[in-house]
Parts: structure tokens; C-alpha cells; sequence
């Protein structure tokens, strides 16, 4: 049985050092996924998850129950990518080269590629506040309740910044969707 | 419920409930909105995540360092808040002083001379008694009685000596006309020595 991650964190604070590493392991891939989504960098993913563990285990001893640990979690990387965004002034993450398996269809596989850069610069060309929610929305899954605590903006704000962010992508990948939708049958 | 509200919940992505089926079976429109979200979403699902793998040793190694960072960084500003204050102290112990005074700069400590207390003057006389009034009294009329008295015998003397004074003069008048006569004699005799008889109306 998986213990929480408040009681992780609860026996991290008495010194368990296997109880941080049980929580790194278990948020290592949502986070590095929200980092590569929100920051569209796929090279600095690595560097920034670690920066994200890295912080939490120096505030781990400030640590307080009173909300979600995603919550608390997803706030220090928000305020990580936050910051790198300021520092790079503009998104301009390089396009991943996604590694796919040897025994896939060679023409599934171009098609996922090409639907995967699509995807990436789709995301990269919306206002950050769309693609936050949409990305902790759709990737994470996070409801706008738990969306509004950790952006501090209402949910009604958010539902309506996600419908114009799928609207936007709506447009971005029509053109591509017939191509796609044949690469899929 | 209308389109605006089926494609509302559409769009936040909720659970497909009777009455949001039913209108979708019933209205193309927001049956086609629905195929489209659900390609969109479909195609986000697409992109792989990246893997990334934490390095722990790497984090803990890191950690150590920041903490010695921030420590060493907490004795400098420790170190830093002790001299301020110790500058502080002193400066007011001192009761340092830095002023700009009359187009020069002034820099100056301890306590300032001290305002020069003027001299005490003199006691308040005291309200005389009545006994004391009395008394004053009785001596200066005493002493109006002595002045009196000693006047009298003052001007008595006063016109003796005044009268030998004069008598003195009158003595040293005589003298001195004599002297002048004699003078005048001799000068004659030597200047008829020397300069034979003398013109008539001429004077030496």
C-alpha cells in the first residue's frame, strides 16, 4: 500500500531520507511533463526537474498539510518555470526530438513526429496564462478548483481561459488534423 | 440545456451527463464541436512526455553546498550587523557629530561646551526692622551733630592756615622782587662791561 504524500513528507521531516525518495520517484514524471508542456523546452527538462526536487527538499522543513502536496509541489515548479521564462523573455524551447520505438510503423512514426512538433508549437504560440491551464488542466489533470488554489485566480477565469485555449488549438491544428486522423486509421 | 451551455461544458472537459447527450445526439452543431475537441485533445495526447530520471546524489550534493552557501552568507551578514552596530554605539557614545557649518565641513565628538553661567549677583537687601530704622537713624543724626561740631573748628583752622599762607606769599613776593632787582643790576653792569656806554633808549 502507497503511503500519502503527506505522511512521506511527515517521515521525511523525522529524517526518512527513503520517504524523499519515494516522493521524487513518484512526481518526478508529472513534473518534468508540466515543465516540458508549460516552458516548451524539452532540452531543459532535466535541469529544471532537478531544480524543482532540489528546492523542495531545501523548503521541505517548512512544509505545511494545510493543502494538496501537488499543490505545494506544482507551486514551486510553476515559480521555477515562471522564472526561467522571465530569464529566456520569450519562449523559444527547442522542438524535442522524440524517440520512438524501432518497431513502430515507419509511417505512424513520421506522422507522430510531425503531429508532435505540431502540438509543441501550437502550445509555445499561446499566452502563457492558456497554456497553464491548459496544460495543468488536460496533462496533469487537475481540476479548477485545485488550478484556481494554485494560481490564485478564480475558477470561472480559468474554465473560460481553457475553452480559448483549446479554441486556439482548435485553429492552430486544423490543417493538420486531416493527416493525422489519416496516420491514426 | 442550449449550445452555449453543452459547449461550455465541452470546453472545461466534464463528465458526459444525460442531459449533455441527449442535446448532442439532438443538435449537429455541437455534436461537431465535440468531434473536434476530442481531436484536439487526441492529438495533445499525441506528443510523447519526456522521461527524466532524478539524480538524488546529485540533489543532495547540491543541497550541501547551498546550505554552506547560506551559512556562510548568514556569519557575513551577521558579522556585518555586528560592526554596524558596534559603529553605532560608539558613535553615540562619542556623540559623534558630522555637520556642514559655514561652507566647511565639520566633523566633531563629545559633548558640547557647556553655556557659560552668568556671575550671581548681589544679595537682596533685606527689609530693615523697625529697630534697626530707629537705630540708623539715632547714629546719623549723631553724626550730623559731629559734622556740625567739627565744621565750626574745621573753618577756624582753615582761615588760620589760610592766613599764614598768605603771609608766606607775601614773604616770597618780597623775595623774589628783590632777586628781580638784583638781577637787573648786574645785568646792566655787565652789559656796559662788554658793550660800552649804552645808547640812550637802548636796551640789552
Amino acid at each position: 500500500m502507497e503511503s500519502s504524500d503527506h505522511l512521506l513528507m511527515e517521515r521525511w521531516r523525522l529524517g526518512d531520507v527513503r520517504a524523499f525518495e519515494a516522493l521524487v520517484r513518484r512526481w518526478e514524471g508529472p513534473v518534468a511533463r508540466f515543465l516540458a508542456r508549460y516552458l516548451c523546452d524539452h532540452d531543459g527538462v532535466a535541469d529544471a526537474t532537478q531544480e524543482v526536487f532540489l528546492r523542495l527538499y531545501r523548503a521541505g522543513p517548512s512544509y505545511q498539510p494545510r493543502s494538496a502536496f501537488s499543490t505545494w509541489l506544482f507551486q514551486i515548479a510553476l515559480n521555477l518555470a515562471r522564472d526561467a521564462a522571465r530569464r529566456r523573455r520569450r519562449i523559444q524551447g527547442s522542438l524535442p526530438q522524440y524517440i520512438l520505438s524501432d518497431d513502430a510503423d515507419p509511417s505512424t512514426t513520421v506522422a507522430a513526429r510531425e503531429a508532435a512538433a505540431a502540438v509543441d508549437r501550437a502550445l509555445a504560440k499561446l499566452p502563457e496564462p492558456l497554456r497553464l491551464v491548459l496544460v495543468l488542466r488536460h496533462y496533469q489533470g487537475m481540476s479548477f478548483a485545485e488550478i484556481s488554489r494554485l494560481c490564485n485566480v478564480p475558477a470561472s477565469t480559468l474554465k473560460s481561459r481553457f475553452a480559448a485555449a483549446l479554441h486556439q488549438l482548435r485553429e492552430s491544428l486544423g490543417a493538420l488534423k486531416p493527416d493525422y486522423k489519416e496516420s491514426e486509421s | 440545456m442550449n449550445c452555449e451551455q453543452t459547449r461550455a461544458l465541452l470546453a472545461e472537459g466534464g463528465i458526459m451527463s444525460e442531459p449533455l447527450a441527449e442535446h448532442l445526439a439532438a443538435c449537429p452543431a455541437c455534436a461537431a464541436v465535440r468531434r473536434e475537441l476530442d481531436d484536439v485533445r487526441r492529438m495533445l495526447d499525441a506528443a510523447p512526455a519526456p522521461s527524466v530520471h532524478v539524480d538524488l546524489a546529485a540533489l543532495y550534493r547540491r543541497a550541501g553546498e547551498l546550505e554552506g552557501l547560506r551559512l556562510r552568507r548568514w556569519r557575513r551578514l551577521a558579522w556585518s550587523a555586528t560592526a554596524a552596530a558596534a559603529i553605532l554605539l560608539l558613535a553615540l557614545t562619542l556623540r559623534f557629530e558630522i555637520r556642514w557649518h559655514d561652507r566647511q565641513l565639520v566633523i566633531g565628538w563629545g559633548l558640547p561646551p557647556a553655556p557659560v553661567e552668568p556671575a550671581p549677583g548681589p544679595p537682596a537687601p533685606k527689609e530693615p526692622s523697625h529697630e534697626q530704622l530707629a537705630a540708623d537713624m539715632m547714629l546719623m543724626k549723631e553724626l550730623v551733630h559731629a559734622v556740625a561740631a567739627e565744621v565750626q573748628y574745621r573753618t577756624d583752622e582753615q582761615r588760620n592756615l589760610v592766613a599764614g599762607l598768605e603771609r608766606r606769599m607775601d614773604s616770597l613776593s618780597a623775595t623774589s622782587n628783590t632777586r628781580w632787582t638784583a638781577t637787573q643790576r648786574d645785568f646792566r653792569a655787565l652789559y656796559t662791561a662788554y658793550f660800552g656806554t649804552r645808547d640812550k633808549g637802548a636796551t640789552p
